[in-house]
């Protein structure tokens, strides 16, 4: 529905926080498990706009949203053949919730506004 | 819901994992100078983690860690030099379990902070849900 543009705007971003904050939670599990190779998530669109993308991370304006884990290619990290770094794991956690809080807070501010509506401002 | 409990799984699976370690770290000190009934030196234990990489999870990205195996290690005895004892073999040496202390405190210390970044992803992830729920009010 057209009252929702806000919140259907937001929520591809929303359900792409959380997954990557199941992924980054995987990563701090298996920190200790031998041959385990630290992975991301990244969001795609499909089909695409008018422009080329040349860099995994470029956005685009039109189409589905695709999600892809990716492994990351980090210096071998003990001789387990683990690459996970829990620094940057728990860093990207944080950065992570604070995005999900940013978007969570964007819903929360069209629903107010439609509730406001719906009350006729009283 | 089911996707928002997947998320705490994976955590508690960490959690679990390191628990785990931390009792046989635990074992292993305790019977530092053990003997088992067959008269051998007590062996160290060692675990095992595994990450479960099936298919479907591998595809979402979301890959709890499972507690393989526990298994006796198979690292050579200390020897140590006691005439006295009455387990000392001919030339006087007695052989005494596997276990060394260094890497076992090590061993305790690496469990115990990969146990509390589990448990602050798991509050990180208690926050975002009770976030998400606060849109209901």
């Amino acid at each position: 529905m057209d009252i929702f543009k806000g919140i259907d705007k937001v929520l591809p971003h929303l359900n792409y926080t959380w997954k990557r904050h199941k992924v980054i939670l995987s990563n701090i599990a298996n920190a200790d498990t031998p041959r385990y190779k630290a992975k991301d998530l990244i969001m795609e669109k499909e089909g695409g706009g008018k422009l080329k993308t040349t860099r995994e991370k470029h956005l685009f304006t039109k189409g589905e949203e695709i999600y892809k884990v990716i492994e990351l290619q980090r210096r071998l990290i003990g001789n387990d053949l683990n690459n996970v770094s829990l620094e940057e794991e728990m860093a990207k956690l944080s950065q992570n919730r604070i995005a999900y809080e940013t978007y969570m807070r964007m819903v929360r501010g069209s629903i107010d506004k439609l509730n406001n509506i719906i009350k006729e401002g009283r | 819901m089911n996707d928002l409990f997947k998320a705490f799984n994976i955590s508690a699976s960490g959690m679990y994992a390191q628990r785990v370690r931390m009792n046989v770290v635990a074992s292993n000190l305790a019977n530092y100078e053990s003997y088992r009934a067959n008269g051998e030196p007590y062996r160290k234990l060692e675990v095992v983690f595994e990450a479960v990489e099936d298919p479907q999870s591998l595809a979402k990205g979301e890959i709890p860690v499972n507690v393989a195996q526990i298994r006796f290690s198979d690292e050579p005895f200390r020897l140590i030099y006691d005439p006295n004892d009455p387990r000392a073999n001919a030339e006087g040496y007695v052989q005494k379990p596997n276990v060394d202390l260094v890497k076992e405190m090590a061993d305790m210390i690496t469990a115990v902070r990969s146990y509390e970044a589990n448990l602050n992803a798991f509050i990180t992830t208690k926050e975002m849900a009770q976030r998400t729920l606060e849109l209901w009010r």
